[in-house]
């Protein structure tokens, strides 16, 4: 029996780690073979959770185009949204152009000192000429001093004996020395011309030595030479000499005079409301007030001009419909005042308000758009004025919306159609958002989200009813007095899960009221709203699982 | 959070994550039943082979890796739903391996004498099967209002070295005992002396969902500095020389002892029980150490904060401040204390009929006591004798709640030199989607015995 049983064993051993290696799996760890039924796994996750006061949202930063101001006594907002500026420059209110100008200068010998054979060999001639500054018509230059330039004197003449020509230029000076030029002409009876440069740059030329008392350039000579004594007593002879100067590629620091009268035209301009522009067209409001909006046009001078502001165009624009709708203002014609000394900036403000326009009639969720377009008028109504301007100085004019938070609305509409995909939507098998609005304003909103097709056909949309997402806070005399609490679970399954798989466009409208009704109430910066959001998705683990593949 | 504080936070919780590839701790059933290798001397100390004399080959005289899980693929296979409902509330992967380095026993008259020095590596991960549910369920189902348990989650790493003394001895014809004493050189060392996680979604009306994390973490490290601080090449350099090399071997300031004790009482030449107590002791780490620890770990996440947005940071800044914010709830206090951990005790129980003299049956039990629980196998085996120079063995054995687990143990012997090569689970091959468990253990001795040395008992048959 022993020896029986050993002698098997062994073959029985073989065939069994045989039939084991015959049995070896194939199909190891594979995914796939896992049994997922019923896998639907529900994950809850907070989206966010965040306090906003109206500085949140919008930016107390008035380089923005958009911006808030907060009154810091009572906290109260302003919404102001701003244009364009518009410069005019220095250089464009005094205009200096160059200058070339030549004057010949004639002396007989005659009336040289000395007579006859007593004729001196050598002797000199003073005078002076005076240049006319050539300018636009109406202005009238006291003073320039020159950051640049150059100013360029030729002396020409055909004499026939040597000659020194000394320049001075008294109207011209550089630390109070007037500018000077020495010319030699040799003298052997051809035309011969010399040229000397003066460099402007920290001259001052004063304009006021002639006899019209502006605009003109005194240039002083002094001529010195030798005859050789001639044995026929003095010679009858004219002599011409003439002197050209020009002026080229002159810079100011500063001017002083009368700039003229001159006109600006402004190229028109818009502004663009941005609380307005998901306003539909159609029916968008029920009541609409904005207490005390303005538009302010606002001048920021430090040009020595008086300046006179002409309003050519004011509007309100719907872009989508093209309607222009004026805002009539009882004058258009506005003065500012100036700047009286150098160095100084005045601001200004032309407000335009419901008190000289009809503003508060027009403006509704419908000005979308504000065009303006003006005119500026220099020394609009004044003879012999006494202008300045520094190169770095100009007047710059902007127009700003302002408007107040002190508003009653009641079912103001405002709708925005995105974009919309969302590639994981088949892996989503419900979804639950919640969300909590601590609402310290005193808005209320109503909302309903529309689902569309790339055809733009509505296929659905996520709201079964329009909910109040957010309940407006309590309000008692124009003021919160609490928040009020709003909790709303937006439920989404079944065929509006399946809706949004082919939604390739959202249409979120919403209705916003003030509290009680459309009550004006004041917005104050210390108004928040508390805002949570979380989702509880269910997910599909099948295609979970095939998507980690 | 310094970047470097951040690194070990991540490197941390990345060892704790590592739990999800764990394996299972070593059985040796099929060695403690083969009673012609050696080396089942070193699983029950009472035990005396039949032969006379036996040295290990340096090194190959025992090769030995094993693993377990808590759960197979076949188990996730079967319903990923029902899946951890399969587990207990907090589950081990274990993967163990040693190496003999050096093996010698021999007979004094009655007595036998053993000296071995074995290098042993071993990882536990513990992970709770909440974390299986939190991914399977979601946070949003039934665990909403609930705390989700990731107590438990935790490494215990070590690696150390045992140089051990055996001595057995028969006390009456029938009885046997013997003991080990083994001096324990630490190497390196991961322990996780506290970890408890809970993540609770709060399901109120009144709230978005919020997510609050709560616990605490006390774990210690020895010897893996370079790994903290990203200094591995460094570090190997180190190893390279033969003065890094020597201090590596000899130099730790880690020690720790431990004993083994064991009896076999054979009732009749057919009849013996046997039982054994292993790894009771543990080691003090003192070198290299670093421990991190935080009491109190608290965060509460409600989303995130639209302000972010709005100030034109966007979802990058958002993003940082959760990291930031999850940083400082998890920031972990640095410290070097000493600290000590224990061995993993295991207890032995068999019994063997032997019905022939070359054929044996037995039974034996198992439990390991892994902190917080204690882990049974019970197996029985079939060994046969079936020449003078091959054996085999092979067994059943239930074990981690898993019943495909087939032992096979093969035995040859040319001349002096034995070769072995045993396993508790050999479907594991065949069958890797059902298995639980696996090991493998083989190795070289040089063997000199008595003619009956491949003979289980004198019996007439």
């Amino acid at each position: 029996m022993k020896s029986a049983l050993l002698k098997r064993s062994v073959p029985l051993v073989v065939l069994t780690i045989t039939i084991f290696l015959l049995a070896c799996e194939k199909d190891i760890f594979n995914v796939n073979d896992i049994n997922k039924d019923g896998w639907n796994p529900q994950f809850a996750l907070p989206l966010a959770s965040s306090k906003l006061t109206i500085s949140d949202l919008i930016p107390k930063n008035e380089t923005t185009d958009e911006f808030i101001v907060v009154d810091s006594s009572t906290g109260a907002i302003s919404l102001n949204y701003k244009g364009d500026i518009f410069s005019i420059t220095a250089s464009e209110v005094a205009q200096i152009p160059d200058q070339t100008e030549t004057q010949s200068i004639n002396f007989d010998l005659d009336a040289i000192p000395g007579t006859g054979v007593e004729f001196q060999a050598t002797t000199t001639k003073e005078d002076s000429i005076h240049y006319n500054f050539s300018v636009s018509e109406g202005v009238k230059i006291s003073s320039i001093s020159f950051t640049q330039g150059t100013l360029e004197l030729t002396i020409g003449t055909a004499l026939d004996f040597e000659a020194d020509i000394n320049i001075t230029m008294s109207s011209l000076l550089k630390d109070g020395i007037p500018a000077t030029l020495n010319f030699t002409i040799a003298g052997d009876g051809t035309y011969q011309s010399s040229t000397q440069q003066v460099d402007l740059s920290d001259y001052e030329l004063d304009m006021t030595l002639g006899q019209l008392g502006y605009n003109e350039l005194i240039i002083e000579y002094d001529f010195e030479f030798t005859l050789p004594v001639p044995a026929e007593g003095r010679p009858e002879e004219t002599i011409t000499i003439d002197l050209s100067q020009g002026f080229n590629n002159l810079g100011f620091g500063n001017i002083v005079g009368d700039l003229g009268n001159q006109v600006f035209n402004l190229d028109k301009d818009s502004i663009e409301i941005s609380l307005f522009e998901n306003t539909p067209v159609g029916d968008n409001f029920d009541a609409f007030t904005i207490t005390e909006p303005a538009v302010n046009i606002k001048v920021l001078s430090n040009i020595g001009v008086p300046l006179g502001l002409n309003i050519v165009e004011l509007n309100s624009f719907e872009p989508e419909t093209q309607t222009n709708t004026p805002i009539n203002l009882q004058s258009n014609q506005f003065l500012v005042d100036a700047p009286t000394q150098p160095g100084e900036t005045k601001e200004s403000t032309i407000p335009i308000t419901g008190d000289n326009s009809n503003l508060s009639e027009v403006l509704t969720p419908t000005s979308k758009v504000i065009t303006y377009a003006f005119a500026a008028e220099l020394n609009p109504n004044t003879q012999n004025n006494n202008n300045f301007v520094n190169s770095d100085a100009s007047i710059d004019i902007r127009a700003e919306i302002e408007l107040p938070l002190e508003v009653g609305i009641n079912n103001w509409v405002l709708q925005d159609t995105l974009d919309f995909t969302l590639s994981a939507i088949n892996q989503l098998t419900s979804a639950n958002l919640r969300s909590i609005f601590s609402n310290g304003f005193p808005f209320g909103l109503n909302v309903q989200v529309y689902l569309l097709d790339s055809n733009n056909v509505l296929i659905d949309s996520l709201i079964s009813t329009e909910t109040s997402l957010l309940a407006a806070a309590q309000v008692v005399n124009s003021e919160v007095v609490a928040p009020t609490v709003s909790t709303s679970n937006i439920g989404l399954a079944g065929t509006t899960l399946a809706s949004m798989d082919k939604t390739e466009k959202l249409v979120i409208r919403a209705e916003l009221s003030t509290a009680n009704n459309g009550e004006i109430i004041k917005i104050y910066n210390h108004y928040e709203l508390g805002v949570k959001l979380g989702i509880v998705a269910g997910l599909d683990g099948n295609s979970l699982l095939n998507g980690a593949e | 959070m310094g970047p470097n504080k951040m690194k070990k936070t991540l490197l941390l919780f990345g060892l704790l994550l590592l739990g999800c590839f764990k394996i299972d701790a070593q059985s040796n059933l099929t060695l403690y039943q083969s009673k012609l290798v050696p080396q089942s001397t070193t699983i029950n100390p009472g035990f005396i082979p039949k032969t006379n004399v036996n040295i290990g080959l340096p090194v190959i005289s025992g090769i030995s890796f094993s693993f377990a899980n808590a759960f197979s693929f076949n188990d996730v296979k079967e319903g990923i739903v029902d899946f951890p409902d399969r587990l207990q509330p907090v589950n081990y992967l274990t993967f163990e391996s040693s190496i003999d380095l050096l093996h010698i026993g021999f007979r004094v008259k009655q007595s036998y004498l053993s000296l071995s020095i074995q290098e042993k590596i071993s990882a536990v991960y513990s992970y709770p099967s909440d974390l299986f549910r939190l991914v399977i369920d979601g946070n949003g189902g039934e665990f909403l209002g609930q705390t989700i348990s990731l107590d438990g989650f935790g490494i215990n790493f070590n690696h150390y070295r045992e140089y051990a003394v055996s001595y057995a001895r028969p006390i009456t014809r029938k009885l046997t005992i013997g003991a080990r004493a083994k001096y324990l050189y630490g190497m390196e060392n991961v322990y996780t002396e506290q970890s408890e996680l809970g993540i609770t979604t709060i399901d109120d009306p009144e709230q978005n969902y919020p997510i609050v994390i709560d616990g605490k973490a006390v774990i210690h490290t020895s010897g893996i500095n370079a790994v903290f601080d990203n200094r591995i090449s460094e570090y190997m350099d180190t190893l390279s020389s033969v003065d890094g090399l020597i201090n590596y071997n000899t130099g730790k300031n880690n020690h720790g002892y431990g004993v083994d004790i064991g009896f076999n009482y054979e009732l009749n030449k057919r009849l013996s029980f046997s039982a054994a107590i292993n790894d009771f002791g543990s080691i003090t780490w003192n070198d290299q150490n670093r421990s991190l620890k935080n009491e109190n770990i608290n965060f509460r996440f409600e989303g995130i904060d639209f302000n972010e947005f709005i100030s034109g940071g966007g979802s990058d800044t958002a993003v940082q401040r959760l990291l930031d914010s999850l940083n400082a709830a998890f920031a972990l206090e640095e410290s070097q204390e000493a600290y000590t951990t224990p061995l993993t005790p295991k207890v032995y129980g068999g019994v063997r009929f032997n019905f022939t003299k070359n054929q044996a049956i037995g039974a034996t039990t198992f439990f390991q006591f892994v902190p917080g629980s204690i882990r049974p196998a019970l197996s029985l085996s079939y060994e046969i004798n079936a020449r003078k120079w091959l054996g085999f063995t092979t067994n059943y054995t239930i074990m981690s709640r898993s019943y495909t687990n087939l032992g096979v143990g093969l035995v040859a012997r040319v001349r002096a030199i034995q070769m072995y090569l045993l396993t508790d689970n050999a479907l594991a091959v065949m069958f890797p989607n059902g298995a639980r468990n696996t090991s493998l253990r083989f190795g070289f001795n040089v063997i000199f015995g008595r003619k009956e040395s491949y003979t289980f008992a004198k019996i007439r048959t």
